[in-house]
């Protein structure tokens, strides 16, 4: 009986977001307790975003604009139910770089 | 295979010469619609800075592309961007691409694209399953419609 009110306790805190990733779109469960770091990892994944490239996407807020901090906790930056966007800060290329 | 459709390589070399004025590089992004997972079909020339050894887009460039992409479910399936000289894929291309998922690809157009409207000369790489780039020879992953 314990063990079932923990889990009930644990799941009120599951709440969920929407996070674009060039153009996809999926929901993804969180703990708003968690670093947001856990939920970028839970993305980079479902979107199979692979090797070393992966950490330079972040996330970003609802403006797009404002970056999501990974050590503070998600629920703390971002609202049940926003859109949030995966993607890198800047983009570069060139012979001479 | 992805499929190019007619006008889009003529589009994305009008950008990159208009652009680049034969003494900068330049980027055109290749988007197709979600719903069709080979296609593409148009070119976009996001708002960037370039010199002529670089080009680069900032956060908000990003941040333009991205929000458009999600309106209007459309994805970026391939990257395109000129050198000076000859074209390959610089440990730069290489690192700081905009898509870091398999099957992205990352053109090349040699000499500022300034040549003809075409695939010769082109360096083509593409992500594969580990996140890594390999090279592939143009005509073998974009059919030109």
């Amino acid at each position: 009986m314990a063990v079932q009110e923990q889990n009930q306790q644990e799941s009120t805190h599951k709440t969920a977001i929407l996070i674009a990733y060039n153009g996809m779109n999926a929901s993804f469960d969180y703990d708003p307790r968690q670093v947001a770091e856990v939920t970028r990892v839970h993305a980079l994944n479902h979107y199979d975003v692979k090797g070393p490239d992966r950490n330079q996407d972040f996330l970003f807020g609802p403006d797009n604009q404002t970056e999501i901090k990974d050590e503070v906790s998600i629920g703390s930056q971002v609202q049940p139910g926003s859109q949030l966007y995966l993607r890198p800060r800047s983009q570069s290329g060139g012979a001479g770089r | 295979m992805k499929r190019v459709a007619h006008g889009v390589l003529e589009q994305t070399f009008e950008h990159l010469r208009r652009c680049g004025e034969g003494r900068r590089e330049c980027v055109v992004f290749l988007t197709g619609p979600l719903e069709i997972p080979d296609l593409i079909d148009q070119a976009v020339h996001p708002s960037h800075r370039a010199s002529a050894g670089g080009y680069e887009l900032a956060s908000a460039g990003i941040a333009d592309i991205s929000t458009q992409l999600l309106a209007a479910r459309r994805t970026v399936r391939a990257q395109v961007h000129t050198h000076p000289g000859v074209a390959y894929h610089s440990p730069h291309d290489d690192e700081f691409a905009l898509v870091h998922t398999p099957g992205f690809l990352s053109l090349v157009i040699p000499r500022f694209a300034l040549g003809p409207v075409g695939l010769d000369g082109a360096f083509l790489a593409e992500r594969d399953r580990d996140g890594g780039w390999v090279a592939v020879p143009p005509d073998e992953r974009l059919e030109l419609c």
